[in-house]
């Protein structure tokens, strides 16, 4: 029996899991450990993570689901949902701490407290743009999950090789490059369909172009050094070269790269979502709540508490990677490394 | 006379440049005994680092290349190819899969910079166990030991500890302890020393040339030292070849080379040192600069800078020839007993 509320705990399981091990790799070299101890001492860098860490800890409740016995049949319930199981719904907005449904006649009484109000079908907004940030961080993560190893491996190859293996790589990324990003994105999900693995799909072939251009510039300039000729005079097979003594020099871009790119893919899932062709309907999703919004401030009075909170929450997210890839970047700089 | 390993014959190493074909090495005929050294003299861009790679066929591909039997070459099939013959088997023909078992494991290299020819990301043990797993096939911990007898061996103190240090927590001298340990962990018969001391002080080169020197005796190595030092040549080289734009000009043991130098530049690289000379007065110079590479000039490519100049050295190229002691010299000053003149 395919029990599907195991399928998606496995799914993020392995997600996680891919990303734990990527950071145990990455803390087991010397100068990212030292690039890790400068960035403790950059108080703004840490705050961002800590928020960005509240952030991935949401989404992660999210998606550990727990099958609720409820009545005959078996519902699946997110940690973030049996939090919110007391939250009564209601008939239909209502205002931050309202008492009373917004309507102007007819209104009912409120059954609870919702601190950011309730959206069009009574449902609690807070709850809503939590429940959001499980989509964010699964576009974020697994768009670069994506682009990160075609980039990297392409990268590499073009840079190692060069002649014919250079000029296919270079050939193949400035096509895909040549294509405006949104028209190819909006092609690819017409051909691919919408939904969350869809849309990542789409945003890792169009984003692995950047590292890739800039993994393989770092490689041209790792294979002239003396180490890779030694490595090669010990008689280290091409591969093993590559992968072994290239590899660890060039990660800190991969690093740099995906903490400045992991903000704008959110906002891309929010765009894409604004647009109509971003995760359908059933997900919770920032770029969904806003694209409510636009119907609900032309209301009258305009329904104003989905929009901030939407926007808001994608706001610090967004932010906090943004001032962290900053840090990071001035970490492992290497004219600010000190020997 | 000892036995020969290594046979190089008519090496010629090519480099496609904007400026035209660059000869870096033309025409290089010299062999490696078991237990000696040969040095290779020569100053900057002379040609001597080229020839290094190309014994192991790591000349920076595609711009440059070794000449090959059957190749064209100016529009014309190449007649004679380079040669390096070791164990009987050519390793310019050798396809690229075999002749990595020979890199590291019975030819190896050290290199002059000793902190950039070590990985930066990884720790010394991890590197000289590298090498031992890929040629030796040992298991991580017969490794580890490896390298920690390699270590002990090349006379680094403590080397349990510095098994786990990184390349930058070592002194340049101990980094090109490390370096030699890495590359003698497999025993080999023939060692290439590009320049292994001149990124060091002058009392670590004379304990690293020591190094050298004891391990050479204890495996019976072939080394074949390229420097441009005078110094370093007169404390551990048997034979010396003095190269010049891309060909050697003399070839003899060091005693015959430092007592009688015959070829006018090898006499003018002796009169260049400080030492002989009255004290306040001039160093001695070779005059004019070496030829670029893609330009030298028709006949003997010393006849622009050389002061015995004459007739035949603007029209005929000379070839290396045996003098009565056994130096082989390329001057036309020595070649009156020969015809083609």
């Amino acid at each position: 029996m395919f029990d599907s509320a195991l399928a998606i705990n496995l799914l993020t399981l392995v997600i996680t899991g891919i990303f734990a091990l990527f950071i145990f790799y990455l803390a087991q070299q010397e100068f990212i450990q030292e690039a890790w101890r400068r960035l403790q001492q950059n108080t703004s860098a840490m705050i961002c993570l800590g928020i960005i860490s509240l952030y991935v800890a949401v989404g992660l409740a999210d998606s550990i689901v727990i099958p609720i016995q409820d009545g005959v049949a078996t519902r699946n319930l997110t940690l973030i949902d049996l939090a919110f199981k007391d939250t009564p719904q209601e008939e239909g907005y209502s205002a931050p701490f309202a008492q009373q449904t917004y309507k102007i006649r007819d209104a009912k009484p409120v059954k609870g407290v919702h601190i950011l109000g309730t959206n069009v079908l009574g449902n609690d907004v807070f709850k809503e743009a939590l429940k959001a940030c499980r989509t964010a961080i699964i576009i974020g993560g697994l768009t670069c999950l994506i682009a990160i190893p075609i980039g990297l491996i392409l990268g590499i190859l073009a840079g190692f090789y060069g002649g014919w293996v250079d000029d296919s790589v270079q050939y193949t990324y400035t096509v895909v490059n040549s294509i405006p990003e949104l028209l190819l994105l909006v092609a690819l999900l017409l051909i691919l369909g919408q939904g969350l693995p869809q849309l990542c799909l789409a945003l890792g072939i169009t984003t692995w172009v950047n590292l890739c251009r800039q993994i393989r510039a770092e490689t041209i300039k790792h294979r002239e050094r003396d180490y890779v000729l030694a490595a090669r005079s010990l008689g280290v097979p091409d591969i093993q070269t590559m992968f072994r003594h290239i590899l660890p020099n060039v990660m800190h871009i991969v690093v740099i790269l995906f903490t400045l790119r992991f903000s704008g893919l959110i906002l891309s899932e929010s765009v894409l979502s604004y647009i109509g062709i971003g995760v359908g309907a059933d997900s919770a999703s920032w770029g969904l709540m806003i694209n409510s919004a636009r119907s609900e401030l032309a209301r009258e009075p305009a329904v104003w508490w989905v929009l901030i909170a939407a926007s808001g929450a994608l706001f610090g997210l967004v932010l906090a990677f943004n001032i962290f890839g900053d840090a990071v970047r001035d970490a492992l700089d290497p004219k600010l490394r000190t020997r | 006379m000892s036995q020969t390993v290594l046979q190089v014959k008519n090496l010629r190493t090519y480099y496609r440049t904007r400026s035209g074909l660059a000869r870096a090495v033309d025409d290089l005929t010299f062999d490696l005994k078991k237990g000696k050294t040969l040095a290779l003299l020569g100053e900057s861009g002379c040609g001597k680092s080229a020839t290094a790679l190309s014994l192991i066929r790591l000349v920076p591909k595609p711009s440059g290349w070794t000449v090959r039997m059957g190749e064209e070459l100016d529009g014309a099939k190449v007649t004679q190819g380079s040669q390096i013959l070791f164990e009987g088997k050519n390793l310019v023909e050798m396809p690229e899969s075999e002749l990595r078992r020979y890199r590291g494991c019975k030819i190896s290299m050290i290199f002059q910079e000793p902190l950039t020819s070590l990985n930066p990301v990884y720790t010394v043990g991890d590197q000289v166990m590298e090498v031992i797993k890929l040629h030796q096939g040992l298991d991580a911990k017969a490794a580890r030991q490896g390298a920690l007898e390699m270590l002990k061996k090349v006379g680094i103190p403590e080397p349990a500890s510095r098994l786990d240090e990184y390349p930058h927590q070592l002194s340049g001298g101990m980094r090109q302890r490390v370096m030699i340990a890495i590359a003698l962990a497999c025993r080999p018969d023939v060692l290439i020393a590009d320049e292994p001391t001149t990124a060091l002080d002058v009392t670590i080169q004379a304990q690293i040339l020591d190094l050298l020197k004891d391990l050479q005796q204890e495996y019976g190595m072939a080394v074949l030292l390229i420097t441009h030092d005078l110094g370093v040549v007169a404390q551990v080289a048997d034979e010396v070849a003095v190269m010049y734009a891309g060909r050697i000009v003399e070839q003899g043991t060091v005693q015959q080379i430092f007592d009688t130098p015959q070829h006018p530049y090898t006499q003018g690289l002796f009169a260049s040192l400080p030492g002989r000379q009255v004290r306040g007065a001039r160093l001695a110079t070779i005059s004019g600069t070496v030829p670029e590479a893609t330009k030298f000039p028709k006949g003997c490519r010393f006849n622009t800078r050389c002061p015995q100049k004459f007739d035949p050295c603007e029209q005929v190229e000379p070839v290396l020839i045996p003098q009565a002691n056994g130096v082989q010299v390329a001057c036309h000053l020595y070649a009156e007993v020969n015809a083609h003149v």
